[in-house]
């Protein structure tokens, strides 16, 4: 066998990306904080992301991405090797969201019904901004303003489909990846995402986002 | 090709998980099918389109408050996983008696935070390091608690801060009881003992750390072990050595006398540590008769003290292992397998061996203990995981090859990890696209 390096590794600053998901999660499973530090690091943006997606309240998105690494630690034994991290980490988020809907205790009485005024608000809004001298705050307001509009097309598509878009889009699952977190057949998770894809570009046309005519 | 599976072919393609051959046989249908082209191009302005979503941020105390709690939670003693499936034959009633050893020791003398398992060389994260090496947890383990101060995530790093602190006033306790335990014994039996130490065959570099009482004693008794003896545990293969190393009848008396040395400590111990079951029945055993030990049954007792040797040791590398010491585990394991080798013990440290150096990403070495395992134990239950992480360190030396080779016998051999094998021979062949290398014909496609 061959020497290896004198100096340990510190188990609680693991910066080193080429640890797998994976191996973090085993080693957080034995009990290395610094390993779950490092996975909680690398996923609190997707997932916060993708909780807001869902759950389209930033209030319960908070909480849910408490509850979704609180399940992770109590889970933590049961982790399987051969499980992928983020397969297993989506399926608890994704629980934890059908879990939060059932027990409605965050129901906002926002309704879907009536997309078309706000975003018709939000076009107004648009309309209205004065160009300034300065380009880079309208940029700005502008970019913020398309990202809300996206976001509420997005809230739009039927729950299954706004799932596998989410998943895909910005979690960058594969769809193999996805059908396991849903629990559904990759050929239905690519339906869905086919259909998802037509139902925003109907949406994105009608808001001018982008021009063509409807498929 | 027909359209609906082109349909399916060009979403994969959206995200660039198309492999080459795909790639050019779904443009060839795409060139030449109109629908499909519309389709694809209105998929691709969609999806550039969403890019441009801001993605909330989480707020930050979130974060922290989290790992926080997880810190909590490790620290209260949360059981551990069982890493291990396998039955541990007899030797698990010893495991537990080692166990219970650890345990005691972790919380004698009770004014301090540490056990006598304190890092020579301090490394980050110790406190998890000593939880780790007392499974099963006791309620009251030392004062782990008493380190947590602040709220933060750093009190998980200001831990070993703590523990540092701590040692100086723990050196103080631990000399002083150490040099009444030797006071006990008397000038002549503790000549013989230290004599009889040097005699007894000696572990060299255990890499379990030592206290820094041990550190402080005279350097005959250096071997890691010493403080343990001195509190009445009796190691038996450290007290009288191997029947081979002192055959003759001076050795016996050394044996005897040493036996004895230990038999009375255990009494000055019960004061200070009245919960411990397990050294007492050992010293109540010591007590019998001189040769208790080296008996007709001499050969089977030693196998049996180096078979609890060896379990400390995986102990002990296990420990490291949780905590990322991957160089410190890797001597453990080699312990083990020298010690124990044949049995179901040392091929979990072949397997814990490879991982170690895995980790330290000395693929090469890796390898090469997988491969040992492969050959040796055949009845490995973990095989398929052994066969993965070849599979593994192969990627990680670049060789794609190899490690498809290694994941489609998986793929064939073990239907329970199916799926998991299909993603790493995506993964490789994801690798070998990027090197360049030839492409094999594309799968059957599952749609």
């Amino acid at each position: 066998m061959g020497k290896t390096t004198v100096c340990p590794k510190k188990g609680n600053a693991i910066l080193n990306r080429n640890i797998s998901d994976e191996t973090l999660m085993m080693r957080y499973a034995k009990g290395d904080v610094g390993a779950f530090e490092e996975l909680v690091e690398r996923h609190r943006q997707p997932l916060f992301g993708y909780l807001c997606r869902i759950s389209k309240n930033r209030e319960l998105a908070e909480d849910l991405f408490q509850e979704v690494f609180i399940r992770v630690m109590n889970s933590r034994s049961r982790y399987k090797k051969s499980a992928k991290f983020t397969t297993w980490l989506y399926r608890i988020a994704r629980n934890a969201c059908i879990d939060a809907f059932r027990r409605e205790s965050y129901r906002k009485t926002e309704s879907l019904s009536a997309p078309r005024a706000a975003d018709r608000e939000m076009e107004t809004t648009l309309e209205n901004v004065l160009p300034s001298s300065n380009p880079g705050p309208d940029m700005e307001l502008e970019r913020k303003q398309l990202s809300e509009i996206l976001k509420k097309c997005i809230e739009r598509l039927s729950p299954e489909q706004k799932e596998v878009f989410v998943l895909r889009q910005y979690q960058n699952l594969p769809f193999q990846e996805i059908a396991r977190v849903t629990g559904a057949s990759e050929s239905t998770v690519k339906s869905r995402m086919r259909y998802a894809l037509k139902s925003l570009r109907t949406m994105l046309i009608e808001e001018n986002i982008v021009e063509g005519v409807t498929l | 090709m027909k359209c609906d599976k082109a349909q399916s072919l060009m979403l994969d393609h959206l995200y660039g998980d198309l492999k080459p051959r795909e790639q050019k046989a779904l443009l060839q249908h795409v060139q030449a099918c109109h629908t499909c082209a519309e389709e694809y191009e209105a998929h691709k302005a969609t999806v550039s389109a969403f890019k441009q979503v801001d993605m909330e941020e989480p707020p930050p105390g979130l974060s922290r408050k989290i790992v926080a709690t997880a810190a909590d939670r490790i620290e209260q003693q949360e059981p551990l996983p069982a890493w291990n499936r396998w039955a541990w034959k007899p030797a698990l009633a010893t495991a537990a008696a080692a166990m219970l050893v650890i345990v005691f020791l972790i919380n004698n003398p009770p004014a301090q935070k540490i056990a006598h398992v304190a890092a020579r060389a301090p490394s980050p994260g110790d406190a998890q390091m000593l939880e780790k090496a007392a499974p099963p947890q006791k309620p009251h383990m030392a004062e782990p608690a008493q380190m947590v101060e602040e709220e933060d995530v750093s009190r998980y790093r200001k831990t070993t801060e703590d523990l540092r602190e701590s040692r100086g006033s723990y050196k103080e306790n631990n000399l002083r009881f150490d040099i009444a335990a030797t006071d006990k014994v008397g000038g002549v039996a503790s000549e013989s003992h230290m004599a009889g130490l040097k005699r007894a065959k000696k572990i060299e570099e255990r890499p379990l750390p030592i206290s820094e009482a041990t550190a402080a004693l005279p350097v005959e008794m250096k071997d890691e072990f010493s403080v343990l003896r001195s509190m009445g545990w009796t190691d038996r293969d450290e007290v009288e050595g191997d029947s081979k190393v002192l055959p003759d009848s001076e050795g016996e008396e050394l044996v005897a006398a040493s036996v004895e040395v230990y038999s009375k400590v255990p009494q000055a111990q019960e004061s200070q540590a009245p919960e411990s079951p397990v050294v007492r029945s050992q010293a109540e055993e010591t007590g019998k008769g001189k040769l208790a030990y080296l008996g007709a049954d001499g050969a089977l007792e030693i196998s049996q003290a180096r078979l609890e040797k060896a379990q400390n040791e995986y102990l002990a590398g296990n420990a490291y292992f949780g905590k990322g010491d991957f160089d410190r585990a890797v001597l453990n394991y080699q312990k083990v397998i020298a010690l124990a080798s044949g049995e179901e013990l040392a091929a979990m440290s072949e397997y814990r061996l490879g991982r170690s150096y895995q980790e330290l990403e000395l693929f090469e070495q890796a390898i090469s203990v997988y491969k040992e395992i492969i050959k040796k134990y055949p009845d490995f239950p973990e095989r398929a995981d052994v066969y993965m992480a070849v599979g593994e360190c192969y990627l990680g030396l670049g060789n794609a090859d190899e490690a498809i080779k290694n994941f489609e016998i998986v793929l064939d051999q073990f239907p329970d990890n199916r799926e998991v094998a299909r993603e790493k021979i995506g993964q490789a062949k994801l690798q070998q696209k990027v090197s360049g290398e030839e492409e094999e014909p594309p799968p059957d496609d599952k749609d």
